[in-house]
């Protein structure tokens, strides 16, 4: 006899088998001890969680000699056939196979006859997602109102193409995907009675790899048994072609500190040794996508699953760079990851990508760009229409007087509007606007751009607003109001400007970006 | 040909004949990897090697009369399916489902090969599924795909995925060497530009392809456009040589001139790189990138040469 692959021999016989599935398996088990079946069901979930296994069961549980029980014997002549998939009463339906609605009527004429030896006629349809709309449409009277010995069951990996008046007419159990830790102890279990030496770590990674999918992890620890006797770990990495972690600790250091002859060495080595551009891709995508995550989250338990050594390598690299840099390294990867799927020569692709990456390595966060704007302020302010402000340090220097009064220009001018607010709120918001400086002894009110509008409602009150801040100042002070029409500080002529800085430019370029906001830098002295 | 015939490949053949020497030979299977690396070539031994009269340890014997009727492609009970008009239709899978269920005729396994099975559309792929999870007894399919990534995630899950990776240099030459006539001075831009596919040097000559792209690309930067690129699939190729041209370039402009990763430009050496800027190249490759993606539509072949041009000679014009 041809030999059986581990996912169908082990394919679960009992409720209780239904690895990680346990909510479903009550659902159903309940429902046949309490007699309480519903006449149609929707499975539904990803690959290989166990639908078509579950649909199985419950034709099993249903029709079972010493039934219907929620622990079908799978001796009895019922079981049995079922199992063999030659039971009169049960048949499993490909549904992409008969996606037309003449299978439908067909059905729906089969589905009169009561049953031939159980006591139900259990209809699987597998694939469901694929039949027609007029099949689905064919097949509602049916599923409404079937008679009192039919059920059925649809099982799908897509229930989101199922027509909703099919929905409402059935039960829809949702299969979750399977915990690594669940699917680990099942393999476990399943390697021990086939008689295959594997090691703990290597089941563990089978588990990951298989993505909560149990017929996954079958399918290749099927894969590992025919290739060696003694199944390690690194056997298994090597099977199924995941990258080396140092490898990929190398290009990714390279790539964030700009290490241009590194990269290309580290590809063209990859390239030599044999591997194959586009898994490596991804799994370098993986890599700094869990680089990012380990950045952002303090505590990643629970959150990455990682190895020892991936863990050792992300914590040496996290320290290098800033998120910032990270995220945009990832984004840009992402992006590029379908040309470098579908390109000719991928390694070209690859390198190009990281090469241009790599030009990034003097990357800064916003944050830690503006600081730096912040610390040089007076060099950058110099070409901006305030570059009074200098001018006024300097007069202030030759005046130790004035210059305690100019450290507590701020206060006193808050604490006027203060009071200005108190009696007159109008007044107080137009002052608002303005932005005061202190020069020659005296108070500069200035209004910028289209913000004179209140210039001269404010020197209205001008000789009231003088009598508050000499009040609370207790010296004679000067105030002058001024407009300047020059720049209008509109978001819109901003942008214009900011466009026209050559090196924001070169920067919207590089990166095919946009301008998304302009903040202008605020004095620190006001 | 046998399992010790085929070069590079050991960590594959030592899965294949793993499943013969452990008798776990699974229902499904799925070869994938780049094309042009041995995939189709070791399924077919695989076959002959599950079907071989007179096996000569856990290889086939290639003599006996099931081997020869293999290569030959009149076994009845294995087939190869290849895409029509580039895909797999639904029917052509209802077919092997069809020829699946009868017994075998000669008492050795049906088996089925579907080269490039990732351009079956979709509804052959759901069709394909009950197929393909259980199939009758004595029975194997083969999938083999150098785009696994387009096949659904229920189709690869249903097979065991057998990986082939790209040759490493040596293991590229000899088999180049073994199949092909080429001059030892073109090994070496041969060997560059297959990158352990050596499938491609074999079915067409790089050498002419590099000639005939550097005598396009020498008409593009000197303005010349009587002679211009046949049919798409020429675009296409000179494309993605230009694609390794640009790259050469920019590995030039920063890495300096004399280096050992450049792959086809020690031919170009005439185009200087002094006041070519970094940010122009990779500008360069992006738009070749964004023609190469629209190529599918139905581009025009004149304006595309003058929008190339125009986009080669930004990178040239700096240099000459």
């Amino acid at each position: 006899m041809s030999y059986l692959v581990l996912a169908r021999k082990w394919r679960p016989q009992t409720f209780d088998d239904l690895t990680g599935q346990e909510t479903i398996g009550r659902i159903l088990k309940t429902a046949i001890a309490n007699n309480k079946t519903a006449h149609a069901y929707i499975f539904s979930g990803p690959r290989g969680v166990g639908k078509t296994t579950a649909a199985r069961i419950l034709a099993k549980a249903l029709n079972c000699d010493h039934g219907p029980t929620p622990e079908p014997c799978g001796k009895c002549a019922s079981c049995l056939s079922v199992s063999a998939g030659s039971s009169i009463d049960v048949s499993e339906i490909d549904g992409a196979s008969n996606t037309g609605v003449d299978n439908i009527r067909d059905l729906r004429e089969r589905v009169r006859y009561a049953p031939s030896g159980g006591r139900y006629k259990v209809y699987i349809i597998d694939e469901a997602h694929m039949l027609s709309t007029s099949a689905f449409n064919a097949l509602l009277k049916t599923l409404e109102e079937p008679p009192a010995h039919v059920i059925f069951v649809l099982a799908t990996t897509e229930p989101k193409k199922i027509p909703s008046t099919v929905l409402s007419r059935c039960q829809h159990l949702p299969f979750k995907r399977i915990s690594a830790q669940k699917i680990k102890e099942r393999i476990k279990l399943i390697s021990d009675a086939e008689g295959i030496r594997i090691a703990d770590s290597a089941l563990e990674m089978i588990a990951r790899v298989a993505e909560g999918s149990m017929r996954d992890s079958l399918t290749i620890l099927d894969q590992v048994a025919s290739f060696s006797e003694d199944i390690t770990a690194s056997e298994i990495k090597d099977l199924l072609g995941i990258a080396d972690i140092e490898t990929l600790y190398q290009l990714t250091s390279a790539t964030i500190e700009g290490g241009g002859n590194k990269i290309i060495n580290i590809i063209s080595e990859l390239i030599n040794s044999g591997t194959d551009i586009r898994a490596f891709t991804k799994d370098l995508l993986q890599f700094i996508r869990n680089l990012l995550i380990a950045k952002i989250v303090t505590n990643t338990e629970g959150i990455l699953d990682l190895s020892e050594e991936e863990y050792a390598a992300i914590t040496s690299l996290k320290d290098k760079t800033t998120k910032e840099h990270i995220a945009i390294v990832l984004s840009e990867l992402i992006k590029a990851e379908p040309v470098i799927r579908s390109a000719f020569y991928p390694r070209i692709s690859l390198e190009m990508t990281l090469i241009r990456l790599s030009l990034l390595s003097h990357f800064k966060s916003i944050n830690e760009a503006l600081s730096i704007v912040r610390n040089q302020k007076p060099e950058v302010r110099n070409q901006k229409p305030e570059a009074q402000s200098i001018e006024v340090k300097k007069q202030v220097s030759k005046d130790k007087r004035q210059d305690e009064k100019l450290e507590s220009l701020s206060d006193i001018w808050n604490a006027a509007l203060e009071k200005i607010d108190g009696i007159n709120h109008p007044l107080y918001c137009k002052l608002k606007e303005g932005s005061p400086t202190l020069s020659h002894g005296e108070i500069k009110i200035v209004f910028n751009g289209g913000l004179s509008v209140h210039a001269e409602s404010v020197k209205e009150n001008l000789p009231y607003i003088k009598k508050i801040i000499n009040d609370i100042s207790n010296t004679d002070i000067k105030i002058k109001i001024e407009t300047v029409k020059t720049k209008s500080l509109s978001k819109k002529d901003l942008i214009e400007e900011a466009k026209n800085n050559p090196v924001i430019k070169e920067a919207l370029e590089l990166f095919e970006g946009r301008i998304e906001n302009v903040i202008p830098v605020k004095s620190s002295d006001q | 040909m046998a399992f010790k015939d085929i070069i590079g490949q050991d960590k594959a053949i030592r899965i294949l004949t793993g499943t013969l020497k452990r008798n776990r030979v699974p229902s499904a299977m799925l070869f994938s990897g780049d094309s042009g690396i041995g995939k189709k070539i070791a399924a077919r031994n695989y076959a002959k090697t599950i079907n071989c009269l007179q096996l000569d340890g856990f290889d086939c014997c290639d003599k006996c009369i099931s081997c020869k009727k293999i290569d030959s492609e009149t076994h009845p009970d294995v087939s190869v399916i290849v895409p029509d008009n580039d895909v797999i239709t639904i029917d052509a899978i209802r077919k092997v489902g069809e020829a699946l269920s009868l017994k075998p005729y000669e008492g050795g396994e049906k088996i089925v090969i579907i080269d490039d099975a990732d351009v079956m559309n979709i509804n052959a792929a759901n069709a394909f599924l009950k197929t393909l999870e259980e199939p009758p007894p004595d029975s194997l399919i083969i999938l083999v795909s150098s785009n696994p990534d387009k096949l659904p995630d229920t189709i690869r899950s249903r097979c065991m995925n057998v990986r082939f990776y790209p040759l490493s240099a040596t293991g590229c030459k000899e088999v180049i060497l073994k199949n092909a006539k080429v001059d030892d001075k073109n090994m070496n831009l041969i060997l560059n530009l297959s990158m352990g596919r050596p499938g491609l040097a074999i079915s067409m000559d790089l050498k002419e392809e590099k000639d005939r792209f550097a005598e396009l690309l020498n008409n593009m930067a000197g303005g010349d456009s009587k002679e211009m690129w046949e049919n798409k699939d020429e675009i296409k190729s000179w494309l993605d040589m230009a694609i390794v041209f640009l790259r050469d370039m920019a590995l030039r402009l920063k890495l300096g001139v004399k280096s050992q990763e450049l792959l086809i430009l020690p031919e170009f050496a005439k185009f200087k790189t002094q006041n070519l800027e970094l940010k122009t190249i990779f500008n360069a490759y992006q738009e070749m990138q964004q023609v190469k993606s629209l190529l599918d539509f139905n581009l025009n072949k004149s304006i595309t040469w003058n929008y190339v041009s125009s986009i080669i000679k930004r990178v040239v014009a700096h240099s000459s």
